[in-house]
């Protein structure tokens, strides 16, 4: 296992640089640089050359790329080129908040969807599975920023139950308290916003698998529905869902642009954002690098999780 | 499977109690938001026992909301960017700083003098000026900083020559000057924040670590914390040259979405914050905020493209501009009247130099139609995307231009594409530019826009102007470059490529309580001097 598992990750490599090279070779196609984006009228062409010079910007494609590469391979990220920050040290704050923003509301909806998304399967055709039905097509339509600021108006301004933005009240940042009090109407929005999507994942492949064979075989043998759904069809629809999860993996870092947006919350969706309309390229490229190596890692996961939760596939046999 | 369940029954549990623990520490908290609110209330309700409040020191505690993070690393010589400016104007001081109508307000220095030649400028220090850490502040650190400057830009250079500093005493420095320049006052100031000697000599640069380093400097406040992306805090600097500070904690609260900021505000959470336009109403004939529009020097702008074929016959420029109505296109802009000045001159109305005494295009719809007679039907508009003002700007001209028979086709590009094909002086993809600057107090920082021998921003070519503006900044007696200046103003409109539009109002948002009066109010940093923010 520990070999395979090793292998995948050596075979991620090429494709990572692959990744990296693509990317960017799509931002220096552009025909403007992170100096064109910081100009205003009083900068003076002669101070916009130096600033060029100073990020190297005039160097060819080639040489700035493999500049970045040789700064990844010493693991370091470099500086912004735009505030000349560090941006590891931008990255080290931001994507813990971002993470703790995003696993709870994503393993939320991810087993709410699973129990929802069984139930309604079963009711298949009756008002409970419409009614789901119709609230799951409602949720993906209404824009999560919306939902926000409809949260944020009510329960944060009308009702003043909960903070309205940030992650702390300034000077409590170590209280867990005010923490879970300012994490609560994100965390709302994103249930809100994850949940549809994967309820009706798991009602479909529910609903294919109630057609199976085995669930009339199971149903001559006398089980009883309930059984049926829980014991037999459950299982069998963890397995896309699994690969769902890993596949869900960058989420971490890139699920809650929007959310962290409308909250003002420190995580690293607005800073890519940002990063990526000024073309600030060492932020957008450590990201995406960051973002890249969680899809990779995502399907790594995906496919161990499917050989300990499936015994008809075996990893290790094959190699053997 | 089961296994998997068992593993992964941990993680639902979890997740199950951050829901409970958030949702019932949302009550407890709950409750206490709303009585702070509540008394919040009741103290803005009842005026009088706030002033009290105040004026026993309680409410010493001033937030700022601004939208965007400066970063986790300061340059307090290179910052150009909005929040980094602010935060350096906070903690580090300039010698001096000079206000849009010219005053020059003195604060590490005492005075600036210059010699008759009008070649050397001594700068005497105020005496016993200390840093935020305690040391002495004295001329070996404006020497060290304006040496420092010199070393990395050419931003205090005249023609090729910098400026060169000198230690005269402790507290008197030289500047020397390779030319008579009259905006070397202006040059010395802008934006220029004294370093410490002591504690950046030996480095690398001068790029300082708001996550890592004490931040050492000689501005109203000293920097306590930085958040990544929520704050940043000051405390008052008890060592500053123009006293301490009145109000004990300011802080910069950072939040990107104006919605978002416009709750906080109505919720008590900041005391001030900068408006758009469209963010104004929610305050309008509110008692608990007071607005304030005030000038940034900014002027926006319409620029015909030289370059481009269609734009080169003089009379039919003149006659896309006789189309216009200056006032519907700033009114379609910034809505009302309270948020712009009308204006026919590169600067801005509020400069002491500035001329009505120019070419100013009143609209006249039937001289406009004879002279675009014979021209191109059809012309192309660009301005930067997702900026509506702009946009409601070019919709405006469209319909006037649109009335005189020119079809004009609106196109616009993200900033920095829009930026690159305006600074491209060859470009003949687009006849028409919108646009805005600000510029300093002094009519020569204005020269990069219109002299050809500069950067020449707006594509002139009219050796008189350029002329007029070597002259300008080379004369130093104020009515000669007045008169100088006036004559610029009206050659430069008179060309019939560049069509001012006025000055747009930059609008401030306080709670009822803040009096900004005394600190001023000022492009970029808001406030000039923050010592003497207070609360009334």
């Amino acid at each position: 296992m520990a070999f395979y598992i090793g292998r995948r990750i050596l075979q991620s490599i090429p494709l990572l640089l692959l990744i990296t090279l693509l990317s960017f070779g799509l931002m220096n196609l552009v025909p403007y640089d992170a100096v064109d984006s910081i100009a205003n009228s009083k900068m003076t062409e002669a101070q916009r050359e130096e600033k060029r010079e100073e990020y190297g910007l005039n160097d060819p494609m080639p040489v700035q790329y493999f500049r970045w590469l040789k700064n990844i391979l010493r693991g370091e990220f470099g500086n912004s080129l735009l505030s000349h920050t560090r941006i590891m040290d931008d990255l080290r704050i931001r994507i813990p908040n971002t993470i703790l923003l995003v696993l709870p509301s994503y393993l939320t909806a991810y087993f709410l969807a699973m129990a929802v998304g069984l139930y309604s399967a079963s009711q298949k055709g009756k008002w409970q599975d419409k009614l789901l039905d119709s609230l799951s097509t409602i949720g993906l339509a209404v824009p999560s920023f919306w939902i926000a600021l409809v949260l944020i108006y009510f329960f944060g301004y009308h009702w003043k139950l909960f903070p309205l933005l940030g992650m702390h009240t300034i000077g409590k940042e170590w209280d867990i308290l005010d923490f879970l009090h300012h994490l609560f109407l994100p965390y709302c929005v994103l249930v809100l916003a994850f949940f549809p999507d994967l309820m009706r994942y798991v009602r479909s492949s529910a609903l294919s698998e109630l057609r199976q064979d085995y669930v009339l075989v199971q149903r001559a043998f006398g089980a009883s529905k309930r059984e049926i759904l829980f014991h037999h069809v459950a299982r069998n629809v963890c397995l896309p869902m699994i690969s769902k999860l890993g596949m869900s993996l960058p989420l971490l870092v890139t699920g809650a642009v929007i959310t962290e947006s409308v909250f003002s919350w420190p995580g690293i969706g607005l800073y890519f954002v940002k990063a990526v309309d000024a073309l600030d390229y060492p932020i957008v490229m450590a990201i995406l690098l960051l973002s890249g190596t969680l899809v990779i890692l995502g399907n790594l996961l995906s496919d161990i999780l499917y050989c300990l939760i499936d015994p008809r596939i075996s990893l290790w046999k094959k190699e053997g | 499977m089961k296994k998997n369940l068992a593993k992964l029954l941990p993680l639902l549990l979890l997740s199950a109690a951050l829901v409970a623990c958030g949702g019932s520490k949302a009550e407890d908290k709950g409750t206490g938001a709303s009585t702070e609110k509540a008394q919040e209330q009741n103290a803005s309700s009842d005026g009088e026992k706030k002033v009290e409040a105040n004026a026993s020191g309680q409410k010493d505690s001033f937030t700022y909301i601004i939208d965007g993070d400066p970063g986790n690393t300061l340059n307090p010589l290179t910052a150009d960017d909005r929040y980094g400016l602010m935060t350096c104007h906070a903690a580090y001081a300039p010698a001096y700083h000079i206000y849009g109508d010219g005053t020059v307000d003195y604060i590490l220095a005492e005075s600036m003098t210059a010699s008759e030649d009008g070649l050397t400028l001594t700068m005497k220090l105020k005496p016993d000026l200390k840093w935020s850490d305690g040391e002495a502040l004295t001329a070996d650190d404006i020497v060290f900083t304006y040496d420092t400057i010199n070393s990395l830009s050419k931003n205090l250079y005249i023609g090729d020559q910098p400026i060169k500093v000198e230690k005269q005493d402790d507290l008197s420095v030289l500047f020397k000057l390779p030319s008579v320049s009259a905006s070397a006052m202006e040059m010395l100031s802008d934006e220029v924040s004294i370093i410490p000697k002591h504690i950046f000599e030996g480095k690398e640069n001068t790029d300082v670590s708001l996550l890592e380093d004490k931040v050492v400097g000689a501005g109203p406040y000293v920097l306590e914390e930085y958040k990544t992306g929520e704050y940043l805090k000051f405390k008052a600097n008890l060592n500053y040259a123009k006293g301490k500070p009145y109000i004990d904690t300011l802080i910069y609260r950072v939040i990107d979405k104006g919605d978002t900021a416009t709750l906080a505000m109505q919720n008590g959470e900041a005391e001030a914050m900068v408006l758009s336009p469209d963010m104004i109403e929610p305050y309008r004939e509110n008692d608990a905020f007071t607005l304030y529009n005030y000038s940034e020097g900014r002027v926006p702008y319409i620029r015909l493209n030289t370059a481009s074929d269609n734009m080169q016959d003089k009379t039919f420029r003149s006659g896309i501009f006789h189309a216009l109505n200056r006032e519907e296109i700033m009114k379609a802009a910034y809505g009302d009247p309270d948020y712009y000045h009308l204006g026919y001159s590169f600067l801005p109305y509020d400069n002491q130099f500035y001329s009505e005494d120019v070419e100013k295009w009143d609209q006249d719809l039937e001289k406009a139609k004879e002279e675009v007679k014979n021209g191109p039907k059809k012309l192309t508009l660009l301005y930067p995307a997702n900026t509506p003002i702009l946009e409601r700007e070019a919709l405006a001209i469209q319909a006037e231009c649109k009335a005189v028979g020119v079809e004009v086709e609106l196109a616009s590009l993200a900033d920095a594409a829009y930026y690159k094909a305006t600074k491209d002086l060859e470009n003949k993809d687009y006849d028409i530019f919108l646009g805005g600057y600000v510029m300093g107090s002094d009519p020569d920082t204005f020269a990069i826009l219109f002299s050809s021998e500069k950067d020449n921003n707006m594509n002139y070519h009219n050796t008189e102007i350029d002329k007029l503006f070597r002259e300008g900044n080379s004369t130093l007696d104020l009515e000669k470059r007045k008169e100088i200046y006036n004559k610029v103003q009206r050659l430069v409109t008179e060309e019939a490529i560049y069509y001012p539009l006025g000055t747009n109002l930059r609008t401030l948002v306080t709670k009822k309580d803040v009096d900004p009066e005394e600190a001023q109010l000022v492009p970029i940093y808001t406030f000039g001097d923050l010592s003497k923010l207070k609360f009334k």
